[in-house]
Formats: C-alpha cells, structure tokens, sequence
C-alpha cells in the first residue's frame, strides 16, 4: 500500500470510529427511554433495614442548635421519648404521660401532668418527674445552648408532687402547653445519668451515659453505635416498656450525598428506605423498583421564600409585595412538587396547612400564578425606575439580590431559576447563590439576602411565633459580639419581622385556650402579614416521599416532627 | 540537516493530550512564504484534519451565528411539558421546558470563546517563558524548567476550584474581576496550561542560538530581545501553533469540567459542563439533555484533536514514522 | 549519580516551598477561614479565640504562612471544622482509598496500554492498529464526566433493569453491610477504574506505539534484521527495552496526573477518597483540611516527579555517564 492510501484507510477506519460512537451514545439514549418495565431487582440479603440519610446529623443531641434537625430528630427520636407522640393527623397522643395532663387551675395557669408507673429507662431505673424536672432545669440553663426555650420560660414553678406526678405554674395563660412535651426536640433526660454534665457535649457521638458509655434509652430502640459522617445503628430496647418491643434487628443509618446516590443505592437494594429531598421524576423511579413502596404526605412543613427586611430594597414593603405578586407559585408547583404528590397545591397560609379545618387562604392576594402587570404598576408607583440595564433603582439601591438555598438540591434550584426568570419581567434582577450549609451558618448569621427553605412545624401553629415576634430576632452575630461571647441564638424571625400589631396578636394566642378563638387570633396574624409585612411568602405545603422495600411492614410516614420512623415498634422486617 | 530538538530530557508532556506526539519538533522552517505555503498544501491533503477543520467551523458559525435564530435560551415555556427532540426543538427541551438546543449553542459561546482565549493567553506566557529560559540558560533555566515540569503535572482541577471559589477580587483600579465568570476562568486557565508551549519554546531556543544566523546577528550588534523575537520565534511557530490547538482541546475540557463540577459558569447561564451537571438526576427519562451537551463537547474536542494532528504532519512531514 | 539526585532533590524541595506558597495565598484568598464558624451557634467564642491561636490568625499572612509550614511538616495538621477529627486521620483514610483506585487503574492501564502499543507498532496499519488508534483519539477526547455518566446509564439501564443482571455498581465503595467483602468491593471498583483508565490508557498506547515505531525504524534494528535475528528477539532484546524507557517515565508523570482525574471520579461516583475530601472541605470551608490536602497534593506531585527524573537517568545510561541534559543535546 502507497504511503497516501495508507493514510487513507487509517483515516476512514478513524471516522467510522467516531460515526459508531456517536450513533452509539444515541441509541443509548432511545434505549433508556423505551426501558421503563422493571427487571426484579436483586434483593440483597441483610440483617438490618438500612435507611439513607442525606443530612447526616453532625452530633446526636436534637435539642442543641448544633444537632438540632430534622433527621437527627428521625434517628435519634426512637430512642428517646416524649410526653406525647405526634400522630400522622396532627393530634397528640400521651406517651410517658398516663393520660392527657390536666388543666387544674386557671390562675395562676397550673398544669398537672401523671406519670406511667411502668415507664422506665433501659437500665430499669424508672422515669420520674425529676427526669421532666432536670429537662426543665436543663433546657432553661443559659449555659445550654438549646435551640429554644419559648414556653419554658413561661413557668414559673415546677412542682414535683410524687414520682409518677407533677406540676406546672405558669405566669399567664399558657395555651400551648402539650407542645413543651411533645416533638423530638423536647425528649425527657435521664437525670440520673445527665446529672453534672456538660449538655453541649455529652451526647454528641451517643445517647448513652457518659461515665460507662453504655447506651441508654427510654423509647423502644438503642443506639447502640454512631461514627461521624459514616453510620448510626439502632437497636431494639430490650427493656422497653411500651406495649410493644421492637421487632426489627437492627436498622442502620448511613448518609448519601443526594438523592440520585440515595436512588441508585435504593435500585440496587443497598438501602431498603429512602427519604428524599423532592426530585422531579423521583416518583416514577421509586415506583418502577420491584418490590418497592412509594407513599406520599403533606403535613407541617412548608416551603417558602424569605427576604431579609434590613436589605436596601427589600426595605420597602411595596418591594416585597411586588415580588410576592409576580411570584409565580402555580408554576412552581406544578414543575417541581406536582410530580411527587397530586394533591400539591399552593400554600397560602403561614399559620395553618391546606389539610387543616382552620385554613384561611389569605395570600391568595398574591396570585397564584404570579401577575408580571399588576408588580409592575406596584414597583413605579413606588418609584423604582428601570434603569438602563433593566433593573430598577431609586437612588443608589437597585433591586438586585441573590437567592440562596441548600446546595445539592435540584428542585429548589429549579424553583430559583423560575423565580429568577418570572422576577425578570419585573425588572428585580436574582443571582443564586447556594451552599450546602446556608441554614446552619449563613442564615443564623443574616448573611442572605432571599432564601428558600421550609419550616417543619407542628400541629398547633404556636411553636411557629418564634418567626414572627419581633421579640424573637437573634441577635446579629458579628465577629466582635462573638468575642465578647454575646451571641443570643435563641429565636428563629430571621426575616427581622417587627410588627406590633402581629406582636399582640400571636401574643394573645397564648392565653387564649378556646381552640375557635385562638385559631382566629392566628388567622388574624396570618392576614396581617400577608397585608402589611410580606416577608417570608408561602410557597407550598411540602410533600414528603418515603420509598421503601414491601419486606419491612408496618411503615406509616409520619409528615410532622416525630417523622417516618415514630412507630418503629410496628414494624417487621421479613428479608 | 535538522537536528532533533527535543525537550532536554527526551520524555514527553506528562498530559495525555501531549503523550501522542512525543516531543514537537520545530521545523526550521525559513523565514519566506513557501514553506507556509507547502504546510498548508500538506493540511488539506490529510482528509481526517479537514473533516475537523470543517466540523469546528460549523460549530463555531452555529455558536455564534446560529445562535441568533434560535429562541432565548433562558425562556421557559413553563405551559408545556418536558419534551424530547422533535421539529419544534431538535434537541428537546430540558427541566424547565427551556430549548435545549439553544441552550446548547449558548454554551458552546461561552466554552469556545474562553478556549481560543486561553489558547492566545497560554502562548503569550509560554512564549515568554521558553524564550527566557531557553535563552539564557543556567541555573535560571534549571529551574524554571523544574518549575514548568511541576505545573504541567500539577492537579488542575483542585487548584482551580479553590481559585474559583475566592469569588470576586477587587483589583482597586482595574475594577473586579469574578474569578468565577467566563473571563476569570480565562485567566486562570491559562496560568495553568502555558508548559507545553514553554517547553517547546525553550527547545527550539536551546537549538537555535547555536546557529549561524544567530551569531551572525550578534555581530551586527542585535540585543537578544530582537534575536529572540525576529529569529528565534519565527522559526518555532510551527510547532507553537500545534501546541496552542492542543491547549485549545484541553481547555475545552477543563472549563467543562469545572462548571460540571459547580465551580464555573452559574447556572441559569448554561455552558455545556453545567448542562450535564444538571441533567445527573433526569438521564434516564431525558435522555437528550445528557448526550447533546455531552457530544458537543467530545466531538469539538475530537475536531481540534485532529486538527492539531493535521497540523502536525503539515508542519513537519517526517515527523510521522513511516517506513 | 549520588550527585545528580542530591539536585534534583534540592530543585524539587525548592519547587516545593514555592508551590505550598502559593497555594497558602490561595487557600487564604478566600477571607477568614472562622468566617462560617463565628456565626455558628454552637461554637462558644472561647473555642474561637483558640482555634484562632492554633491557626496563628492574629498574626500577619507571611507568619501565618510559616506557621502553618512548621505545624505542617511536624504532623500537626490540627482538627477539622466540621467534624473536629483529627486531618491526619481523615486524610489518611481518603488517601488510601484514592491510592486503591489509582493503583488498579494504574497496573491495569501499564499493561493494557503496553500491549495495544506493542502490538499497534509491529502490525502497524493492520486492523488492530486503526481500531486501536480510533480508541486513542476517543479516549482522549472524552471528557471523563460523561464517559463516567454513560457508564452509570449503561449499567442501571442495561445491566441493572433490561438484563437483571445486579453485578456492578454505580456508586459508594461497598454495599451496606459488606465492608470486607472483597467481591463485593471489586463490583464496585469496575466503573471508576476504568473511566480511571480511558485517558491513561488512550494516551501511553499511543506514546508506547510511536516510541516503539522509531527504535523499530533505527539503523541497529535494521541491521539485526538484515543479519537474520528472529524477529521476537528483536522486539523484545532490542526495541522493548529502548522503547520502554521513556515510556516508564511518562507513567510516573502520569502518575501524579491521575490524581486530577481521581477527583472527578471519587465526584460522581461517590467513592470516599481524596476527591470526595477536597470537595467537601472546600464547599464547607473547612480550612485545616483544604490546606493539608492541597499540600499533600503538591508533595504527591513533586515525588513523583523526582521518581521519573530519578527512573530516567537510572533507565538511560547517557543521561548518567554526561551528568547533565545539556551536554546530551549538544553531543547529539
């Protein structure tokens, strides 16, 4: 062969190389597409449920801000019981508690709450009111850094009356009262074993005691091993003393980066339950594994979108208002949430859920599906002129903010890029800007701008006024007031809400016991800030997805605090 | 007579791209046209350069030409539904019923104008360096050599992701520069790609200040600058312009590398390493949104690839091992 | 020779220093590496002000610089922000889980790519030798984000769903509950390694083949023909041996490379190493671990290439008898 026609045929061998790969990498394509009908799956024979975590909690402690979370909650919640369960239709169930405690006395306020005889720790020392007394003493500790004392701070004497009874005083009506004892963020500490401890740390890497490490727990699981980013292991409690000891083996936490992690683990049968973030077409992925369950609940928590009111611009209220008119919530809905749950819809209440009797949708004067022309007359009656690259300004401020959210979250960046681009018409420029851990540091820190996130409330919306009372602001944390080591956490209106009338309002909640009554006075504060303040806009009603394997029964999610895994004593697992 | 003028140490580029053409012989090529002319008449003879040549111009009038018929890429038909290729879009549209195609184009924009910049960049500071070093040798030299032998080998990738994540810096007068945006990535890029260029610089300096002409110019009085820039360089632009078009592939897949990896070009804007970042979760169902970006990126790079070896054996026609 | 390393040696400490400089000026470009933590409410300001000693922040950028050089090269390489363990162990699991990817990848691209190469060079233009060659051109041309996206695709589609075949994974190191397993670690090792693999082994068969090429072309390989030596003697004694070296030392350079390629890898499939470590220090700004990892880096790659410069004059005895690559160019 000639030199020239060498080359020749090495070349043509060359691009019929290429032309094959490309043809390749589309039929690759059309051949995912046309896959949809599943193959079985392996199943993977374990001795433990695995369950994939994707915000491992960094400490085990859900009742410092450090671990305070909504997994660490899930995890650590079995372990660990309450005055009352939350159960999945918002309704309080007595736990450690013998029945429903009593008002006795309406002033001063007293509550009186009895004890189960048989309720008692793993290491058989029983559960007393000096347990309730020391998580009251503990909790109200300034040294502690708890993530909230609302509520608390509204006793003004904690009577033990006997081992199996005691006593609240407080200061004024204190409506709210069963939420001090219900929720993961409010466990009952063993005094016995706590005592003399520093609480910051002592439950960091278990929930044992401190001087034998061995694990202790007054729910029916133990934990009975943590390593940091890597694993939690549960464990029946022996010594439970429920009407039922859990039957599982053993169940497994590990963490995953995101969902899509979570997903492939899930298919391949790494993990028997998964928990996700919402993703589009996470639904269909989980329903197409054999063997797998997908179930789908919209409970207390919700997605919403912030601004920081102390920002230049977002200052004015008409801003804020113009944003929440051009919002198009409909349009996020329907793109990101509709797909994992059908009953989705807009939320427009920040006190009460859609499911709730007491819903009263006040925002729905913001349309739902966003209103480019009515924003518009709102931001040039107010004197925002477009200037020459869109944007409007008056004087030095521009409407230009970032948006920011948790990193790694594909349905929240597309729930930005919406915003971003419907907010455009309004000439209100986005940026995005998002990192993982945004709502740990940046937003204690008031260091956004806008943010979206959701807050998981509870069945009765009082646990929620630490977002709205003007008295609940943390104190901006600066570098020099953390030198002198004034830093104040507590309180979670990181919008800097200061609104008297929603003050006096959410206020009066307290002392109001009629359920009709308080829940006016809260849709009251709910029409106020959606009239007057317009800082945190609702979004929607969050649905969660639970997929898990059919050899685990009993499973039922749980969409408030307590979470999916609140009955963990019902479930079997039949590998 | 040509000597063989490798890199001192006779190993090649540490970078996969490089390892295909051992070291780059400059040809010496003299300074009148036809030699010029002859390359060119080589290059077009070599029917898998010209198919590369042909494709990057496609590519390139599509990017920036084409993309203006395109619809906006940042317009989302929210209205309708995800949709996979069909006459409306070719290339579908992705999450937020954006054309996909136009997407692709746009990121094409950006990738491309931040490679050929980094090419330009790249051989300005390799230029200089080669030159430098080749020139006055010594332990400068050593060193210097050292020094380039540890940035080619160095992992780009972490160092530019910290780099990006400075953010914005204030360069007082000069105004600010987001190390993050397209011409940031630009700079950076190039502080880090400039070796191969240095090294073959410096090869074809070692060589040459040894000849004639050189001497001869120094007799005249010339300074060393005007050597180095009227006859040294000339003479290795052959061999600098295939290394540039190899800088040109590499910074096609670093930048692509860098936005899929977050530290790069922010989404909305789309570039092609972003838009296969944010189509991870949906490959299956979506299938277009994976493999247009994808092939973009391969088969451009593909296309310099062949270029570069079209180039290549235009320069230098013995180069190629044939019996 | 004791000679000729004892400089490379000193040029490369040298190179060293400089590099750790600038990567110090990087690493502290980004602002206050407390930034985050001050604000964090669990993080009392008494913990602040010591991390702030331990970490010399109160002092200038050049002392903190010397600072963290010293605490770096005694082993105190402090306690990450995140999880507070100490760097030394957490970068010493993710190192030897890179090391197990890379070292596979590694012996298994020598190999493969030794074969193509060799075989591409004696039956130059045969059939093997096109395929072999479109492969190079597609190995290096692909970006390994997407061959590593494709790869996945192919094994939950095709593997997983269409055939049911459960026997590779698409992410993490080993399934829950099998740690130890070593089948089960193999299973998950196939697709990183050989996305790993692609660019190495496009790139060294390539090299190998055109250095094999020229030694085949040379005068005393010719003349070894002509005298009638058998045709494997020759390939083997004579051609291999030469072509091999600057093969060896292009694979230690790579070496050093692949540790860019680890990164993306460890990325999208989700395996524990030093990828996975960078990048969650650097998204979290976890200060102690960025440093320690970017230094480890730059020693990592400064070994290696001292290994290769080291290799090479050992493998080419010119390079030993003139002492210096000067001499050689102008010898030839």
């Amino acid at each position: 062969m000639s030199a020239t026609s060498r080359r020749i045929t090495e070349h043509t061998h060359l691009l019929t190389g290429v032309v094959a790969l490309v043809v390749g990498a589309i039929a690759l394509g059309a051949l995912a597409t046309t896959a949809g009908a599943a193959a079985p799956s392996a199943k993977k024979q374990s001795s433990a449920i695995t369950i994939a975590v994707d915000q491992f909690p960094p400490v085990l402690n859900d009742m410092t801000t450090t671990g305070n979370g909504a997994w660490t909650a899930m995890i650590a919640g079995p372990a660990l019981a309450r005055g009352y369960k939350l159960l999945p239709d918002f309704s309080y169930e007595p736990w450690i508690f013998s029945k429903d405690c009593t008002v006795t006395q309406q002033s001063p306020f007293t509550v009186d709450c009895t004890i189960r005889p048989e309720a008692k720790w793993s290491d058989g020392v029983p559960i007393t009111s000096t347990d309730f007394k020391f998580t009251y003493d503990t909790i109200m500790n300034k040294k502690n850094d708890v993530v909230s004392r609302n509520g608390y701070d509204k006793i003004t004497a904690f009577n033990v009356i006997s081992p199996t009874e005691f006593q609240m005083v407080f200061q004024e009506v204190f409506a709210p009262w069963r939420q001090l004892w219900a929720g993961s963020s409010t466990t009952v500490l063993p005094q016995h074993v706590l005592v003399g401890q520093n609480f910051n740390k002592v439950w960091n890497s278990c929930i044992c005691d401190p001087k034998t490490k061995k694990p202790i727990a007054s729910g029916p699981m133990l934990v009975q091993s943590f390593t940091p980013d890597q694993q939690v292991t549960l464990v029946p409690n022996k010594n439970y003393w429920g009407a039922k000891v859990a039957q599982v083996p053993k169940v497994v936490f590990i963490p995953t980066r995101d969902t899509n992690s979570e997903l492939n683990a899930f298919r391949s049968g790494e993990v028997d339950m998964i928990y996700p973030q919402n993703q589009i077409g996470l639904r269909k992925k989980i329903e197409a594994v054999d063997g797998a369950v997908y179930t789908t609940s919209l409970g207390p928590q919700w997605e919403h979108f912030d601004m920081l009111t102390s920002v230049p611009g977002l200052d004015d209220v008409q801003v804020r208002k113009a944003i929440a008119t051009a919002m198009p919530r409909q349009q996020i809905v329907d793109r990101v949430v509709k797909d994992a749950n059908d009953q989705a819809a807009v939320l427009n209440n920040t006190q009460y859920m859609v499911n709730q009797k007491e819903y009263a949708p006040h925002w729905n004067t913001y349309p739902a599906a966003g209103d480019i022309n009515t924003a518009n007359q709102i931001l040039d009656a107010a004197g925002w002129t477009r200037g020459s690259d869109g944007v409007r300004q008056k004087g030095n401020v521009k409407l230009a903010f970032t948006v920011g959210t948790t990193s790694g979250n594909q349905a929240r960046i597309l729930a930005e890029q919406i915003i971003q681009q419907q907010l455009d018409k309004i000439g209100v420029k986005f940026t995005i800007k998002n990192s993982p851990d945004i709502l740990d540091t940046k937003m204690v820190g008031f260091d956004f701008q806008t943010l979206i996130f959701a807050w998981v409330g509870a069945p009765d919306p009082y646990s929620g006024n630490v977002i709205w009372l003007s008295s609940a602001i943390p104190a901006q944390c600066s570098a020099k007031l953390a030198k002198a080591g004034q830093c104040d956490y507590s309180g979670q209106n990181y919008t800097k809400v200061k609104d008297p009338q929603v003050d006096s309002l959410l206020n009066a909640t307290d002392k109001e016991v009629d359920p009709a009554v308080r829940a006016d006075l809260f849709n009251q504060a709910d029409a106020q800030l959606a009239a007057n303040d317009v800082t945190v806009v609702p979004l929607f009603q969050k649905p969660t997805q639970l997929g898990y394997r059919r050899t685990i029964s009993g499973v039922q999610d749980n969409p408030t605090e307590d979470g999916f895994t609140w009955n963990i004593e019902d479930w079997t697992y039949t590998p | 007579m040509s000597m063989r003028v490798g890199d001192e140490s006779g190993r090649a580029r540490a970078t996969a791209i490089d390892a295909t053409l051992l070291a780059v012989d400059p040809v010496l090529t003299p300074e009148d046209g036809s030699a010029w002319r002859a390359a060119g008449r080589r290059f077009r003879r070599h029917p898998v350069a010209m198919v590369g040549l042909g494709f990057l111009v496609v590519m390139v009038l599509a990017c920036f030409a084409g993309a203006h018929f395109a619809p906006d890429p940042d317009y989302q038909d929210l209205a309708r539904p995800t949709s996979g290729p069909s006459s409306a879009h070719w290339f579908g549209t992705d999450e937020l019923s954006r054309d996909s195609l136009s997407r692709v184009l746009h990121g094409g924009q950006i990738s491309l104008r931040v490679a050929l910049g980094v090419a330009l960049l790249s051989t300005v500071i390799g230029v200089v360096i080669g030159a430098l070093a080749g020139f006055y040798r010594g332990w400068f030299d050593e060193l210097l050599m050292r020094f380039t032998d540890l940035w080619i080998a160095l992992p780009a990738i972490p160092f530019l992701a910290v780099a990006v994540s400075i953010g914005t810096v204030d360069l007082g007068p000069f105004g600010t520069l987001d190390l993050g945006g397209p011409f940031g990535i630009t700079l950076l890029l190039s502080f880090l790609l400039w070796g191969s260029i240095a090294r073959v610089v410096r090869g074809a300096t070692l060589a040459l200040r040894e000849r004639e002409f050189v001497d001869a110019a120094r007799a005249i009085g010339a300074s060393n600058t005007r050597i180095i820039t009227r006859h040294v360089l000339p003479n290795c632009l052959g061999p600098i312009i295939v290394n540039a078009t190899l800088v040109v592939a590499e910074a096609i897949l670093v930048e692509s590398t860098l936005s899929f990896l977050g530290f790069g070009i922010q989404p909305p804007t789309p570039s092609w390493g972003n838009l296969l970042s944010d189509s991870i979760g949906t490959v299956q169902d979506w299938w277009w949104l994976t493999v247009f970006p994808g092939l973009a990126i391969f088969l451009t790079v593909l296309a310099v690839n062949f270029v570069g070896d079209g180039l290549r054996d235009a320069f230098d026609p013995r180069r190629r091992v044939r019996a | 020779m004791t000679a000729f390393v004892v400089r490379r040696l000193l040029t490369a400490l040298l190179v060293v220093l400089v590099a750790t400089v600038v990567l110090f000026a990087l690493v502290s470009a980004r602002g206050d590496p407390l930034n985050d933590l001050r604000r964090r409410p669990g993080v009392s300001p008494t913990t602040i002000h010591n991390l702030e000693r331990e970490y010399h922040l109160d002092e200038s950028r050049p002392a903190q610089y010397v600072g963290w050089l010293s605490d770096f090269v005694q082993g105190n390489w402090g306690e990450s922000f995140r999880t507070q363990r100490p760097v030394v162990d957490m970068v010493g699991d993710a190192i030897w889980n890179s090391v197990l990817l890379v070292g596979t990848a590694l012996l298994f691209s020598i190999v493969l790519a030794l074969l193509i190469g060799v075989i591409s060079a004696v039956r130059q233009y045969s059939v093997f030798d096109h395929v072999a060659t479109s492969f190079s051109y597609f190995g290096f041309s692909m970006p390994d984000f997407f061959f590593a996206l494709l790869l996945q695709l192919f094994v939950v589609v095709v593997l997983h769903e269409q055939l049911g075949l459960d026997v590779l994974y698409v992410q993490g190191k080993y399934s829950v509950g099998q740690e130890g397993n070593v089948v089960n670690l193999i299973e998950h090792m196939v697709l990183p390694v050989l996305v790993l693999m692609l660019t190495s082994v496009a790139a060294w068969s390539r090299y190998q083949r055109d250095s094999m090429l020229e030694v085949l072309h040379t005068d005393y390989v010719r003349t070894a023909r002509a005298k009638g030596v058998p045709r494997r003697q020759i390939i083997r004694r004579h051609a291999l041996r030469n072509a091999l070296i600057p093969f060896v030392t292009v694979v230690a350079i790579d070496a050093g490379v692949l540790l860019g390629g680890v990164v993306v890898v460890e990325r999208v499939f989700s395996w524990p190493g030093m990828g996975l470590l960078f990048f969650d220090a650097l998204e979290r700004s976890d200060y102690p671990v960025l440093l320690a990892w970017m230094a480890v880096a730059t020693v990592f790659v400064v070994v290696f290439n001292l290994l290769a410069d080291v290799l090479y004059a050992v493998l080419d005895p010119r390079i030993r008898v003139s002492g210096t690559y000067r001499r050689k160019v102008r010898a030839t």
